[in-house]
């Protein structure tokens, strides 16, 4: 993303993002500074290729769930002969063929390993290839900087490490030692929402219902299908009566608007009135909304992501310069049949991810659009029974014009070599950070590691193309790729 | 209640934003509750009401195995607002309808153009009565 004209760090800003609700004004009053510069900006920018209807300083994220943890182990494989003799062995029936896998230049990153990608990630491939999509490796949620022996020790480690309800929940809260309450991009809305001119529609707008992610303080995500927004259906019944559509309208809308005494009918009075009034409003917006050239295949998660292509192009419209989208694509849980259905679920991510990436070309907005995976977790790299059990760290993808992705990995070498020292947990703050897979079935195993590289610069996964632990990798070497 | 996972339908500390989650209030049973079903669960009802719709077919002959609304015990009251909503209250509310809901049904029955038939009315009001607020909790 471009650089803010008030040099926020992401930690800082997501760390002083969870104060904000309590009274911070400092990131306040900076962020409405960024909200007068950013119009000046406005003025001074060049034109987008098309669709002038989205703001020049426009920028939305797109967070795309994984949900039931994703196996990122088949997504980005070793190719170096004794690097792929060691996975095919420990992965069995589930390691994927080495002739089929999709080349990954350069050769050699940061380890020492060449890589080769999924054949059904073609579109992932392509947009890897262009050095717009970013692959983090071994991504996982720590509560501080864990060592091999603390994991040994069962030190440190985030609260129910192999649940999958409290770790996704970990991941979209961004802070897995304490009890949930908000989603990092929730409270990242509550604070950002001041750049926007308009509130109808909430800037964050979910495609798969209420979740984690998006629940702030104050901002509530907007759910919607991909048809559109829903509104109730006032004209049913066969009545040709003139009036009656009329009353029954006014009926609901006096019933959903009326003060309640009762906090919980209060809360579901509001919560319906202002679907009904969003969904009347975005309804209207949404048929001003210009057709999209680029096609996008037929699944679920592609449909998805249409509408939220759909949703940007509207964004002037809506008086909305930041957005949040929410989706969901499920089906990862994979504890048996796992070769023959990862194949087909990873296609369908990586086809939908493209045209996705495509259509925010079409838009001008390919540099203000940022999407990115999450997960519950990794998967264990030692197949069971056909499929793979709860892990802990994994791959995650970053897509978009911002993205960026180094062509070389120098960049990815030099930061990790010139790590040192374990930075202070910044602001409280000290999540998402490299963990090593770790064996549910075994964990007090030799294999069962957890290291960490405690994340402090910020731009070290806009450096690399494949963001590596060396040292997570070199001790799976030991372990587990023994060539 | 269309729970989005298997993992249970919402979560026990879930507070919705706004004036509960200010008042340091949990309502788990509101997470699912978010704009999109807000919708599709009165627009189930509706269908369910008026009978639209191919989920809910109308056998030619004997019983049908889906919901099929009998007005039969209300089109006596359906001009008559107050005993109409006294009906429903009790049906519908457990008889705890608050005043302020009693009286908006009341005037939005009373709206409907006085062409509008007994068949409508009463339709209207179970609309009305199952959509709102008091009709949504159980107390």
């Amino acid at each position: 993303m471009r650089s803010s004209p008030c040099d926020l760090s992401r930690r800082r800003f997501l760390g002083q993002a969870c104060c904000a609700a309590v009274g911070s004004t400092g990131i306040l009053s900076a962020l409405g500074q960024l909200r007068v510069m950013g119009a000046i900006a406005a003025d001074s920018l060049g034109t987008p290729s098309r669709a002038a209807a989205v703001s020049n300083d426009y920028k939305a994220l797109v967070c795309l769930f994984l949900q039931g943890g994703s196996d990122g182990t088949s997504m980005l494989i070793p190719t170096d002969a004794a690097s792929y003799a060691a996975y095919a062995s420990t992965r069995g029936d589930l390691a994927i063929a080495q002739s089929g896998l999709l080349p990954v230049a350069p050769v050699r990153y940061s380890d020492g390993r060449s890589y080769g990608i999924h054949p059904e990630m073609s579109g992932l491939h392509s947009l890897f290839g262009q050095g717009k999509v970013a692959l983090l490796a071994n991504v996982g949620m720590l509560v501080r900087p864990t060592t091999l022996l603390d994991y040994k020790a069962g030190k440190n480690l985030p609260p129910q490490l192999f649940s999958h309800s409290d770790q996704l929940q970990q991941w979209q809260s961004s802070v897995p030692d304490k009890p949930f309450e908000t989603g990092w991009s929730g409270r990242l809305a509550d604070i950002v929402d001041a750049m926007n001119s308009n509130n109808q529609v909430s800037m964050s707008i979910s495609l798969n219902g209420a979740n984690s992610s998006q629940r702030g303080k104050s901002i509530t995500s907007y759910a919607i299908g991909t048809g559109g927004a829903a509104t109730l259906p006032y004209t049913m019944g066969p009545s040709n009566i003139p009036g009656v559509f009329t009353a029954r309208s006014n009926g609901i809308r006096s019933l959903m608007a009326a003060p309640q005494a009762n906090a919980l009918a209060a809360a579901f009075g509001s919560i319906t009135a202002d679907a009904m009034a969003d969904g009347e409003y975005l309804g209207n917006v949404l048929r001003t909304a210009p057709t999209l050239r680029t096609s996008f295949p037929g699944s679920q998660t592609a449909a998805r992501l249409a509408m939220v292509a759909k949703l940007i192009s509207v964004s002037q419209a809506l008086g909305l310069k930041r957005q949040i989208f929410f989706v969901q694509l499920g089906g990862w849980d994979l504890h048996g049949a796992q070769a023959e259905t990862w194949g087909p679920l990873v296609a369908e991510l990586s086809a939908a991810m493209k045209s996705f990436y495509d259509v925010t070309v079409e838009l001008g907005v390919a540099n203000q659009v940022t999407t990115f995976t999450v997960s519950d977790f990794g998967r264990t790299l030692i197949p069971n029974a056909g499929g793979t059990d709860y892990g802990w760290g994994n791959l995650q993808m970053v897509m978009g014009g911002a993205v960026k992705a180094a062509t070389s990995t120098a960049g990815c070498r030099a930061w990790w070599l010139t790590r040192t020292t374990t930075p202070a947990a910044g602001a409280g703050f000290p999540r998402r950070v490299s963990t090593n897979k770790a064996r549910r079935s075994r964990p007090g195993s030799a294999s069962a590691r957890a290291i960490s590289r405690p994340c402090s610069r910020t731009s070290a996964a806009s450096q690399c193309r494949i963001w590596v632990s060396w040292r997570r990798v070199s001790c799976i070497g030991r372990d587990a790729f023994p060539g | 209640m269309m729970s989005a996972t298997v993992f249970n339908f919402f979560s026990p500390s879930y507070s919705p934003p706004g004036a509960m989650a200010a008042a340091g209030l949990v309502a788990p049973e509101l997470e699912l509750t978010d704009s999109n079903y807000a919708i599709q669960m009165p627009t189930f009802l509706a269908r369910a009401l008026y009978r639209i719709g191919a989920e809910l077919p109308q056998p030619s002959t004997g019983p049908s195995p889906c919901i099929v609304p009998d007005y039969l015990a209300f089109l006596p009251n359906a001009r008559h607002p107050t005993a109409l909503v006294d009906q429903l209250d009790l049906l519908f509310c457990a008889n705890q309808m608050t005043t302020g809901t009693r009286t908006l049904v009341i005037n939005a029955l009373n709206e409907h153009p006085a062409a509008s038939t007994d068949l409508e009315r009463v339709q209207s009001a179970i609309q009305f009565v199952v959509t709102s607020p008091d009709g949504a909790f159980q107390r």
